[in-house]
Parts: C-alpha cells; sequence; structure tokens
C-alpha cells in the first residue's frame, strides 16, 4: 500500500514536470514582447532593461527552462508581474478559499448524492424518481456559470437572502486563518455559491449511485442477504448501499477535472478569491508567472484528488489489493 | 422465473456490432416510445433551422444601437414587442445576439466534435489494433491529456492564441480526444479477438485494410454516440470561455453576451439579458443530451458513462 | 402433521408483455426429515415454487392462489416481520449461485455471523463461535472465517454457503442446484456432505435440479414438473421402477443412470410451451409422442395410479406400450419431425 502510494507520488511528479514544461513553452511561444504588457512603454529604456533582466526575459529560452525547472523543484514559482510578489505567496493566500469552496460543495454534492440515489432505487418507478432525474440531467446541462448568475440574481439581488459576492463583507478586515474564514460572515457569503456548485456536481453521485444500486439489487448476494432473513435497513445500507459506492467513488475520481473547471467559473461568477478566479485574472493581465503557477498547482491539486479517490477505492473495496 | 429472465433478455438487442444504417433504424424506432429522446430531437431540429437561418430570422443588427421615440438610448429594456428579450445596457437587441448566437453554438459544437472524433478514433482504432509498445506510448499520452484540468488549460490557450472561434475549436480538441480514444479502444480490443479478424490476416490483408474494412465499421456506433456527447461538451467550453472574455469578438455567442452582462455589472438586474442566452443554452444542451442518451440506448444499453 | 404442506399453489409474474404463470395449481406435502426432489427443465416453475416458500420472489412475482402451510402457519398470509424471522431460522436456501451469493466486500465469517445474529441475541463472539463449528462441520478450517470471497475457491464458497444455511438448524432446507457451478468431482463430494448433514440435524429438504439422476441417489420423493404444473409426483423408488408420464419418460431418457453409460442419449426434441398464453389441453401434447386427440383439448389432472404414485396424463393403463417406444430413437425423431411439420424447429 504505502509502496503503492510512493509510486503513485513519483508519477504525479513527473507528470507535474511535463505540464510545467508545456505551460513554459506556451507561454513562450507567444508572439510579441511579454514585457509589452509589464513594462510601460514610457519608462526609460534603462528601467525597461531592468525590469526584463528581474524576471529573466533577456536569458535564452533553454536557459529560462533551466532556470524555471530548478526553482519548480524548490516551489518558486517566480515573482508575478503584477502583484510584484512571489507567485507561491499568492498562490498560498488563494488555495485555501479554493479549497473551501470546493470541498463544501462536494461535501454536499456527495452527500445528498449518495442518499438520495440510494433512495431512488430503492423507489425506482415512482414519480418521486423520475422528478430527481430530470432535476439532477437540467443542472447537467446548465452551464455553472449561468446558474450561479441566475442565483445572484434571484437570491441576491431580488430576495435579498444573501450575499453577492466576495468571501468576506467589504471593510472587513482578518488577518490569520480564523479570523477570516470562521466566523458567521464567511458562512453567509459561502451558501450561495456551494449550492450552486454542488447542484452542478451532484448529478455524477446520485446518478451513479441510483444505477449501481439498480444494478447491485438485483445480485446474488442481495437475494441471499434477505434469504438470511436480515433486516431491510441492514440489507440496503450494509449490502447494497456499501457495495454500490464503489462505481461512485471512480465515477466522482473521474469528474473531479470537470469540477475544478467548474471551479474556476463560479470563483469569477461570485467574485471568490481563490486560484481559478486568480488564473483568469492573470491571463487576462498577461502575469505569465502567475498563470503558469496557478496552472501547475490547480493540475497538481487535481491530481491529488485523483489519487485520493483511488486510495480510498482501495479501502472500500478488498479485492483490490496495491501491489 | 427463468421464463421471465429469458422474456425479458429476448427483448434487449444490442445495437453493438451493428452497422450504421442499422443503428438508425433501431433509434428512429425508439423515438416512438422514448417522449424525451422526441423531444430532444424535435429542439435540435429547432435549432439548425434557428442556425441556418439567423441572418433571416434576426430581426436587427446584432450591435445596432435602438432609440426611443425621444432620440434616446433604448437602454436595459425589459422584453417589449419590439425587443423579445429586451435591450442591453447600450440600447442593443438580445434577441437578435441569441439567435446569431446559436449559429456559432452549433458551428463550434459540429466541428470540434468532428475533429475530435477523427483524432480520438484514429488513436484509439491504431492503439487497440496493434497493441504492445504502439498502444502503452499512444496510452500514456492519454494518460498525460488526462492529467490536464481542461477549463484553465482551454483559458490559458484561447489567450495565448488568438481570440478566434478557430482557436477555441483547436484547443477544446487538443484535450477532448483522449476520451474517444480510451473508449474506442477498448472497444477495437474485443473485437481484434474476433474469429473475422483473424481469418482476415490470415488470408494476407494488409494492416490498413483490416482497420478500415473490417474494424472501423464496427466501432462507428461508438464513435457516433462520443461524437454527441463531445457536441455538448465543445458548446460548454465555448460558452465559458466566452463568458470569461476570451471569446472571438466577432461572432456574435450565448457566452459572451453573458461575458458582457456580467462585466457590465447588468446580470444582477437586467434578468432578460441573463436568462436568454442562458436558456437556449440549457435547451440545446439538454435535447442534445436526450438524443445522445436514445442513441445510447440503442447501441449499447450497458455501456457506462463516464 | 407434515412439515410442509403446499395447496394449490398458483404464481404469476406480471411483466410488460403480459402475465406469466409460472406455477399453476401445484399441491404436495413434505414430512419431517424427508428429501424432495424436484425436477424439471429450466421455466419449468421449480426455482419460483422454491422462492415462494420463502417469499422471496422478485417484484413483479405474485402468489396468485393457494396456501403454502408450514409447521401449522400459511407462509403466505404472513406479515414481512413474520417471514424475515422464519428465513434462515426455519428455513434455509442455498443457492445455485455460490459464486455471487457471497458479498464481495465483508468476510465470509461476517456474513456468517450477521445471519446469526439477526435471529437471536447471540453476541459477536457467541456467533463467531457457532460459525467456528458449523466450518468445521462443512469442512473448512475456522481460520477461513477471516476470507473474503475473492481468496476462496468455487468449492470453498459453495461450502461456506451451506455452513451459512446450516448454521440455526433450519427445519427445512431448500438447495436450488446447488452444485451446477462446480465441477463433478466437487460436486459429488458436496451433495453428499449436504445429505449427509441434513440427516444429521433431522431437517427436511427439497432438492431442486434438473438431473433426474441425482434425484435417484440423493431424495426419497420426487416431483415432476413441466410448465408449470406438477407432472408426476412418488416416492423415488417407485418413480424410477415404473415413470408413468411421457414426460418422466424423456427424462429419463436424457440422464442415464452409471449402468447406461455408452449409450447415445436421446433428448426430448422441442421447448416447452410459452406461458405467457393461455394453456389448452395437456402442458406437453406439443413434444408427447403418444399425443391423441382428447390430449389437445382436456387438460389431464393428477390422479393415483399405484399407492403413493400421481401424475397427469390421460392414458395411465397405456404405460407398458410408453415404456417400450420411450427407449427407441425412432420415437422422439417423429416428435422432431413432426414439429418441423408444425412450424417449429424441432431443436
Amino acid at each position: 500500500m504505502l509502496k503503492y502510494i510512493a509510486r503513485r507520488i513519483g508519477i504525479m511528479l513527473l507528470m507535474i514536470v511535463l505540464i510545467s514544461t508545456m505551460i513554459f513553452f506556451l507561454f513562450r511561444a507567444i508572439p510579441g514582447d511579454p514585457t509589452a504588457y509589464v513594462v510601460d512603454p514610457s519608462m526609460p529604456q534603462e528601467a525597461r532593461e531592468l525590469m526584463l533582466e528581474r524576471y529573466g526575459l533577456n536569458d535564452s529560452k533553454w536557459k529560462q527552462y533551466t532556470i524555471f525547472i530548478k526553482d519548480l523543484m524548490k516551489l518558486d514559482f517566480g515573482d508575478s508581474f503584477f502583484y510584484g510578489r512571489p507567485v507561491g505567496q499568492i498562490i498560498a493566500e488563494r488555495v485555501p478559499a479554493t479549497l473551501i469552496l470546493m470541498l463544501s460543495a462536494m461535501a454536499v454534492a456527495y452527500l445528498i448524492g449518495v442518499f438520495g440515489g440510494a433512495w431512488m432505487a430503492w423507489r425506482r418507478g415512482t414519480r418521486m424518481e423520475s422528478v430527481g432525474i430530470t432535476f439532477a440531467l437540467i443542472f447537467r446541462s446548465a452551464p455553472t456559470f449561468w446558474v450561479g448568475l441566475m442565483a445572484i440574481l434571484v437570491f441576491a439581488t431580488k430576495f435579498r437572502w444573501f450575499p453577492p459576492q466576495g468571501m468576506r463583507t467589504a471593510g472587513y478586515t482578518g488577518e490569520t486563518f480564523k479570523e477570516v474564514f470562521l466566523t458567521l460572515d464567511f458562512l453567509k457569503h459561502l451558501i450561495l455559491p456551494t449550492i450552486v456548485s454542488g447542484l452542478y456536481f451532484i448529478a455524477t453521485p446520485l446518478l451513479t449511485m441510483r444505477n449501481s444500486m439498480l444494478e447491485v439489487l438485483s445480485e446474488d448476494y442481495i437475494e441471499m442477504a434477505h434469504a438470511k432473513g436480515l433486516r431491510e435497513n441492514t440489507i440496503l445500507y450494509r449490502h447494497a448501499a456499501r457495495n454500490a459506492l464503489l462505481p461512485v467513488v471512480t465515477a466522482g475520481a473521474l469528474f473531479i477535472g470537470s469540477a475544478i473547471g467548474g471551479q474556476v467559473l463560479l470563483e469569477v461568477v461570485f467574485s471568490w478569491p481563490g486560484l481559478g478566479r486568480e488564473i483568469v485574472q492573470a491571463v487576462t493581465r498577461h502575469d505569465y508567472p502567475l498563470a503558469q503557477g496557478a496552472f501547475i498547482i490547480i493540475s497538481a491539486i487535481m491530481m491529488f484528488m485523483n489519487l485520493v479517490a483511488d486510495i480510498l477505492y482501495g479501502i472500500l473495496d478488498p479485492r483490490i489489493s496495491y501491489e | 422465473m427463468n421464463a421471465t429472465a429469458d422474456v425479458i433478455s429476448d427483448k434487449k438487442s444490442s445495437g453493438l456490432g451493428k452497422n450504421p444504417r442499422g443503428v438508425m433504424r433501431l433509434f428512429l424506432q425508439n423515438l416512438r416510445r422514448d417522449k424525451l429522446a422526441l423531444f430532444g430531437v424535435a429542439i435540435l431540429i429547432f435549432f439548425i433551422l434557428v442556425g441556418i437561418f439567423a441572418n433571416v430570422i434576426a430581426p436587427y443588427e446584432p450591435s445596432e444601437r435602438h432609440y426611443n421615440a425621444e432620440r434616446q438610448i433604448r437602454r436595459l429594456e425589459g422584453p417589449s414587442s419590439e425587443h423579445w428579450f429586451g435591450t442591453t445596457d447600450v440600447g442593443r437587441d438580445i434577441f437578435s445576439q441569441v439567435v446569431l448566437g446559436t449559429r456559432t453554438a452549433l458551428l463550434v459544437g459540429i466541428l470540434a466534435a468532428l475533429l475530435v472524433t477523427l483524432v480520438g478514433s484514429s488513436v484509439g482504432i491504431i492503439s487497440g489494433y496493434f497493441g504492445g509498445i504502439t498502444d502503452s506510448i499512444l496510452m500514456r499520452i492519454v494518460d498525460f491529456f488526462y492529467a490536464i484540468p481542461f477549463i484553465p488549460f482551454v483559458i490559458v490557450l484561447s489567450a495565448v492564441l488568438n481570440p478566434s472561434i478557430w482557436n477555441i475549436i483547436l484547443a477544446v480538441s487538443l484535450l477532448s480526444w483522449r476520451t474517444v480514444a480510451r473508449m474506442v479502444r477498448s472497444q477495437v480490443l474485443s473485437i481484434s479477438k474476433r474469429p473475422f479478424i483473424k481469418a482476415a490476416k490470415v488470408s494476407g490483408a494488409g494492416d490498413l485494410r483490416i482497420m478500415f474494412k473490417y474494424i472501423l465499421p464496427n466501432v462507428i456506433p461508438i464513435i457516433l454516440l462520443e461524437m454527441a456527447f463531445m457536441v455538448n461538451w465543445a458548446i460548454m467550453a465555448e460558452a465559458s470561455v466566452a463568458f470569461l472574455g476570451f471569446g472571438d469578438p466577432d461572432k456574435q455567442s450565448w457566452g459572451q453576451i453573458l461575458h458582457f452582462s456580467f462585466v457590465t455589472g447588468n446580470s444582477r438586474n437586467a434578468w432578460w439579458w441573463t436568462a436568454a442566452p442562458g436558456v437556449a443554452i440549457v435547451l440545446l444542451l439538454i435535447s442534445i443530451f436526450f438524443v445522445a442518451r436514445a442513441l445510447e440506448e440503442v447501441i449499447d444499453p450497458r455501456l457506462r458513462r463516464r | 402433521m407434515s412439515l410442509l404442506e403446499v395447496n394449490n399453489l398458483s404464481i404469476d409474474y406480471i411483466t410488460g408483455e403480459g402475465t406469466l404463470r409460472a406455477v399453476d395449481d401445484v399441491s404436495f406435502s413434505l414430512e419431517q426429515g424427508e428429501s424432495l426432489g424436484l425436477v424439471g427443465e429450466s421455466g419449468c416453475g421449480k426455482t419460483t415454487l422454491a422462492k415462494s416458500m420463502m417469499r422471496l420472489l422478485p417484484d413483479n412475482g405474485f402468489i396468485k392462489a393457494g396456501e403454502i402451510i408450514f409447521k401449522g402457519d400459511d407462509i403466505v398470509k404472513k406479515d414481512k416481520e413474520g417471514i424475515r424471522k422464519l428465513r434462515l431460522r426455519d428455513i434455509a436456501m442455498i443457492s445455485q449461485s455460490a459464486m455471487n451469493s457471497l458479498n464481495p466486500v465483508h468476510t465470509v465469517g461476517d456474513q456468517l455471523v450477521e445471519g446469526i445474529r439477526a435471529h437471536s441475541n447471540a453476541t459477536k463472539a457467541e456467533a463467531r463461535k457457532r460459525a467456528e463449528e458449523v466450518f468445521e462441520i462443512i469442512g473448512l478450517e475456522a481460520k477461513r472465517l477471516n476470507s473474503y470471497p475473492h481468496q476462496m475457491s468455487g468449492g470453498m464458497k459453495q461450502r461456506a454457503i451451506i455452513a451459512m444455511a446450516l448454521s440455526l438448524n433450519p427445519s427445512l432446507i431448500i438447495a436450488d442446484e446447488p452444485t451446477t457451478a462446480l465441477d463433478v468431482v466437487v460436486q459429488d463430494k458436496i451433495l453428499k456432505k449436504i445429505t449427509e448433514i441434513q440427516e444429521h440435524i433431522k431437517s427436511s429438504m427439497i432438492f431442486i435440479t434438473h438431473d433426474i439422476s441425482v434425484v435417484s441417489e440423493l431424495c426419497e420423493s420426487i416431483i415432476v414438473m413441466y410448465a408449470g404444473r406438477v407432472m408426476e409426483k412418488a416416492k423415488t423408488e417407485v418413480f424410477f421402477k415404473t415413470p408413468f408420464h411421457p414426460y418422466s419418460l424423456g427424462l429419463k431418457n436424457a440422464f442415464p443412470s452409471i449402468l447406461d453409460i455408452g449409450e447415445e442419449l436421446i433428448s426430448i426434441p422441442g421447448a416447452p410451451p410459452n406461458l405467457m398464453e393461455e394453456q389448452v389441453g395437456c402442458r406437453f401434447k406439443a413434444r408427447c409422442p403418444y399425443r391423441t386427440e382428447r390430449c389437445q383439448k382436456d387438460e389431464p389432472q393428477l390422479k393415483q395410479v399405484e399407492e403413493g404414485h400421481f401424475m397427469a396424463c390421460h392414458y395411465p393403463e397405456r404405460i407398458g406400450e410408453f415404456t417400450e417406444k420411450a427407449s427407441k430413437r425412432e420415437t422422439w425423431e417423429a416428435v422432431r419431425e413432426r414439429l418441423i411439420d408444425e412450424g417449429g424447429d424441432g431443436i
């Protein structure tokens, strides 16, 4: 098991280097002078040279690349053109916001999705079941960013139940993690984006759970459980739902990529100061070091969550052995 | 018990390995009882017609500014008989924009799906047919592309390249072929084991001939299905990219309409501006989804969706 | 009083295409300690019949009429909780698919323990002890209780299923083709073990199979079913001396005893009738070599032909002639040709 995880982390690191390489050359392939956006044209030539020197933009591509990779190993992503601060620092500030929103949305979606899906399969053929399926499909087909816009329109502007944007009310300042995230104000800001994001996520666990539950319910071991005279609830949870959970985990792992995409869009819509919004702004501002760094970290988060899903699967299914 | 099982299993006929024409016929037959699929086909045909005749249907130039009797710009007016979906902050007709946006959505969806399935199926067939080291290398490449986060990558790429729908199509295709490649490969793997492929090899048919003449027809149903899902995927991606402001400035698109309503801060108040393009996206995507699902039922009832 | 008495039982399946009458007016009884073989082709209703005794029919299966009296109570009328308590403790099932009857994500031991504890106040340790005992009886090591199903061979899994069925000393064991998935050598061992234990704990057994020769070795009485109906029932020794029904004669050909080895098998041509349709006349008429005008119209009722020997054919007096012809290949070949003439495929 430990060996397996070590190997997976090794592959992950290799993938990160490959992705970083790709993204590095992609940005260097842009026609025109990348400094044009950073360096004020009215600046004297000397100051301009100084800037180029500072960001290492005068070196050959190859030299820039080796420096980039070396720095990457030290988790140094360079300095942001826009903020003039280390990229790593900016990313570290953004990651908690992203993770909190994403994980709370996932928790809500998977909790409701798994139980709802199991329940839908148990009550198959009823009206409630088809309502549930249609509902899930509509939210899967609707772009998250649009659902977010509509939610703001209705629940923030019209009913004024929730604040329309951001992570805290204007004027609020907090420094430590506790001051920023463990407040009622933050919770109020979190609810609407969590619901919208959760609605987008929910189709996957709900439908997968329902389908796999239906499949599991026709298995011989379920009939056997009935034949043993077990109680209904024991059969439903200990035997059926427990086994039906396996495909849900697999589907969840495959879905993580799309989930991150949805997250980027939602952060923009809700002006949520996370990594997704940062990457969009960085790209718009041609702040390549920051865009680069954010992209690499987002990839790493995605791969890490995939690994977590795989390990979880191994724990849930005794037939899998990580040798 | 056994008797019922027999009766039921007789009714289930899988479309795997059927020729494309057979798939179409079964699909049309199923439409009669699958109301959702029928709804999907109807809406889809509607959108295609709107897309083709967009120039005729749109009552105004999308960038034209409209004035009222007092010669004032008709800013942010709600739906009326003249402007069905209302106007923007600079007095543009949203209905015309949505109608013309249909064309962009369909164009991106269909072209990207074609490109993706072309690349994906070729890789899938080659990988599945040759196996061995070719397969390993191609599948590692697929793994690599699976590790790249889709939307962030498309954003970066659209920013690096010039904003145009062609580049969006390219960006979407660059990352999506992997899914098709995997699906087609697993299908080819099972087909390659069948006796008629071995027979063809023994009789001296070349690799290319076997791939095109014997394997391709058998994977076309799967490719068709993947294509239907890819159309959806591409439309959604285009809308997202355009919403973020990386869209083609010369083409009206639904995502772009939402982009302007958002960046001008009007998405919170002018409901018609936000609702109209969004409803169009949802309707088109859901109709394609219903069609794809019905197609899936014909092609392989047991196929798992990602 | 008999342990089990089934009276005029009919079971329907409601399907998308109509109603399928899987079991039609079946009656029999079973004494304490008796073992009964239930024989017929697949789809004849034998598994449905067995499942109905534990009320394990699928959602679309309904007991249309009749009663199943077990220890004086009608199982058909029992509520859910009453049925639940009956399962495993009084009636236990050894199912035909041992491969898939154990839940892959729990250890075999846990699955035995939970069954024992669902019917008693036993602590985990006590239930575990009982599980170890039954494992020993069935010939499995106690440490196997810690295995997951995928770590065991097919034979071991089947033994575990049997151990589970025996764990509460049930009064009735229903064994539904318990060994079909196993290879022949293991099959034989396991069948012997089942009967040995059944005799040891003095429970009754219903043994379901399509293989008539197995019944001759294991069971005291036999019921031959065809298309949802009882065709013939008798004590095993009586039955094998003189089977009366033409269908039984055909079955006997298809599964020869050890003595007939070397001779070519003769199978019954054709297939059972579609039970979605209304049945007129004898159900075996399409495949019967001896059918007459009367068989097309009248359905023969089960009647006694000798002491304790019942069968449903209009012509018990022609038994001598039937038996003689039944062993000849031409007789059945003629049926095949007739089926082809009538537009069937005569398989």
